[in-house]
């Protein structure tokens, strides 16, 4: 039996190499919340020029359940808006009430300590943060494992 | 063609291994199952349910098993053979098992229940998964415990499992993969009718089956007209050594 057309064996490399290529730039291009909240009635109620946005790269937030943690951890500080996590590449996306809470404080918000069986722990450390996206990023730390990790 | 499947593997080998290293010192977020389809194919259940990534798994795996779907719709399970790390290894084993003595062959009966194992481990893994909303199987993957240096939820028993996972390759002929891996089980429900396969012509083909001896798959390349088994990785081992050139093709 013959086939209809018969094919370079060389095409079979090439299409993985294309077709992961493309599944790698797919998922870079078109990115996912794994995690979202807002609040809209609040946003509504932010005059336009104290809404801001930041994005931080947080050690700590690696699924959904992270996620959720860190969305409640935040949340108990004042002024923030909304909340995006990216567990891709751990980044947060934050819009908050510049009037009520600077990046900075929000920084600290989040890397603040929690007790655990009597020993002080940061679940979660900001590793750079930009307040837009197309300005650049501020390195704070670069060792991307947690306290919680070396547990 | 059997170099550059050589490259292939290689190539992604380097990359998980790489990864996992940098995730050990603390230098790169992505691990071996970033890179995992499985792990995609794990929580399908639960994103179609919930519309939210699961645990650890992001667009990142989802978008990797669209990929090996296309090309197991297109090429049969050519993923297993020439990008899986935990196949490469398999195939190390299996080669360097049948260097030294040969394979058995096996009860087709026996076969046939071993065959059986992937899917029902496929089925439990996608059920347990499903209820307890989280990757229950991590502990117990072979490809986390050999590529996650040792990972978070690595125990002493992950290692028992990945040593007994990879015994089973010296009784069966890449056992492992034929018979354990319930990522290959879910990839064969995509592998019936697939575009290309190897076709054998009879008029010029001398019988010689050469392309048995070197199939990793124990696949009677040369009782067929055309490849149709859900067990042809697209190797293309039995192409590559045909005597008879031009007797193994691949073909719509």
């Amino acid at each position: 039996m013959k086939p209809k057309i018969i094919i370079n064996p060389l095409i079979l490399p090439l299409v993985i190499a294309v077709t992961f290529s493309a599944a790698s730039y797919f998922a870079w291009f078109f990115r996912v919340p794994t995690y979202s909240e807002s609040n809209e009635k609040a946003i509504k109620e932010v005059s336009a020029g104290n809404f801001k946005t930041a994005e931080l790269e947080v050690n700590g937030v690696v699924c959904l359940g992270t996620s959720k943690t860190f969305a409640k951890w935040l949340n108990e500080s004042s002024g923030i808006l909304s909340i995006e996590t990216f567990t891709s590449d751990r980044t947060v996306k934050v819009g908050y009430d510049g009037s009520k809470i600077s990046a900075d404080e929000m920084i600290m918000s989040i890397e603040r300590e929690v007790s655990v069986d009597g020993e002080k722990l940061k679940p979660f450390s900001v590793m750079r943060y930009r307040e837009t996206a197309n300005s650049d990023w501020i390195v704070l730390r670069t060792n991307k494992k947690t306290e919680v990790d070396e547990l | 063609m059997q170099a550059i499947r050589l490259i292939f593997q290689l190539f992604f080998l380097e990359i998980i291994l790489y990864h996992a290293v940098l995730f050990s010192l603390g230098d790169s977020y992505k691990n071996c199952e970033s890179y995992c389809p499985f792990g995609a194919v794990e929580t399908l259940a639960l994103f179609a349910k919930s519309h939210k990534f699961p645990c650890a798994v992001n667009e990142f795996n989802y978008s990797i098993l669209i990929g090996v779907l296309l090309i197991t719709v297109l090429f049969k399970r050519a993923f297993c053979s020439w990008v899986c790390p935990l196949g490469a290894v398999n195939e190390l084993i299996t080669r360097a098992r049948a260097y030294f003595s040969k394979y058995a062959p096996l009860n087709e009966t026996a076969m046939k229940f071993m065959y059986g194992i992937k899917y029902a481990l496929l089925g439990i893994i996608v059920y347990a998964t499903y209820i307890n909303y989280d990757l229950v199987f991590r502990p117990y993957c072979p490809y986390f415990t050999a590529f996650g240096l040792h990972g978070h939820t690595t125990v002493v028993l992950s290692y028992f499992i990945l040593a007994n996972a990879l015994l089973v390759t010296f009784f069966i002929k890449m056992g492992f993969c034929r018979t354990l891996c319930p990522f290959g089980a879910f990839l064969n429900f995509f592998n019936v009718k697939t575009v290309c396969k190897i076709y054998r012509d009879e008029k010029a083909c001398d019988c010689c089956r050469l392309c048995d001896s070197v199939c990793l798959s124990e696949i009677k390349v040369s009782q067929s007209i055309k490849i149709e088994s859900r067990d042809c990785t697209m190797c293309l081992s039995c192409v590559s050594a045909c005597g008879k050139k031009g007797s193994l093709k691949i073909g719509i």
